[in-house]
């Protein structure tokens, strides 16, 4: 960003700034505001009016410009950090529960959401998830939770269930049947 | 709009002591909400301490029926039992649970 000639780029560079992607280095040093005050510090020791014109204006201009952009700062820091806490989304299918004793008659769909530190997987019909450090352990987690959930269920009195819990126990008598060869 | 995430004994201590839920479980904690003697939501938490990740507690928030802030409100300590349930109850009205 620094020029032999001082620091013009920032100014010419504020409508870019707007149309950068949310990776973009510049975009991302803005987002620190010690990086920001050390970038305006330097920007006023340096001879940056383009030639004809009164540095003191220029220096007033452009404090005015930089007092409107601290708010967009702080509200863009807001948005890249609600931004690094969405997940990327995937959809994955299961065929087996990971048990000898209950059998999947057949694959289920199921969604898998990766944060920065964790995985989540869920069956959002059944409000069902599992959470994880790796794919494999959320998926264990969602599958053993699947058991869990129908086990509870089917023990169960129909009567002690409320609207949802009997409409779970309906879907997942149709996608899950006991294991005969293995006594439970 | 809050943002915070909260410790995972305090989501405990909320949900168990406001809405009378008995967790049991041997790695996550499971438990119903019940309503009219029905068996109506299921809530998991997670053990132990420490802060609870995001996705965890967007699925917990999601399995309340909360927004953010009710949520927010509902663990940190403002919103009592008998207000969900009010709120609860508007969902069974609309057919919603």
């Amino acid at each position: 960003m620094s020029t032999s000639k001082g620091y013009s780029l920032p100014v010419s560079s504020i409508p870019k700034f707007f149309s950068l992607s949310i990776d973009d280095p510049l975009l991302q040093s803005f987002t620190h505001s010690a990086e920001l005050s050390n970038f305006i510090n330097r920007w006023h020791r340096t001879d940056f009016g383009p030639k004809g014109t009164q540095k003191s204006d220029q220096f007033n201009n452009d404090k005015l410009l930089l007092n409107s952009i601290a708010p967009i700062q702080e509200k863009l820091a807001e948005l890249v950090a609600l931004i690094n806490e969405q997940p990327l989304i995937a959809a994955i299918e299961i065929r087996d529960l990971g048990s000898e004793r209950y059998l999947l008659k057949e694959p289920i769909t199921i969604i898998s959401e990766q944060y920065q530190e964790e995985v989540i997987t869920k069956w959002p019909e059944l409000e069902l998830f599992g959470s994880g450090r790796s794919f494999p352990e959320a998926i264990q987690n969602l599958k053993n939770e699947i058991i869990e959930l129908y086990e509870d269920l089917t023990n169960s009195k129909r009567e002690e269930l409320g609207k949802l819990p009997k409409m779970w126990s309906k879907i997942l008598k149709k996608v899950i049947k006991k294991n005969e060869q293995v006594a439970i | 709009m809050s943002r915070s995430l909260f410790d995972k004994k305090r989501i405990f201590d909320s949900l168990s002591t406001k809405l009378n839920i008995k967790f049991r479980g041997t790695y996550d904690l499971v438990g119903w909400f019940y309503v009219d003697g029905k068996k109506l939501i299921r809530f998991k938490v997670p053990k132990g301490r420490g802060q609870i990740t995001p996705g965890y507690q967007k699925e917990i928030r999601n399995t309340s029926r909360l927004d953010r802030n009710d949520f927010d409100k509902l663990i940190s300590c403002p919103m009592k039992g008998p207000e969900y349930i009010l709120k609860i109850r508007e969902l069974q009205q609309q057919g919603l649970l």
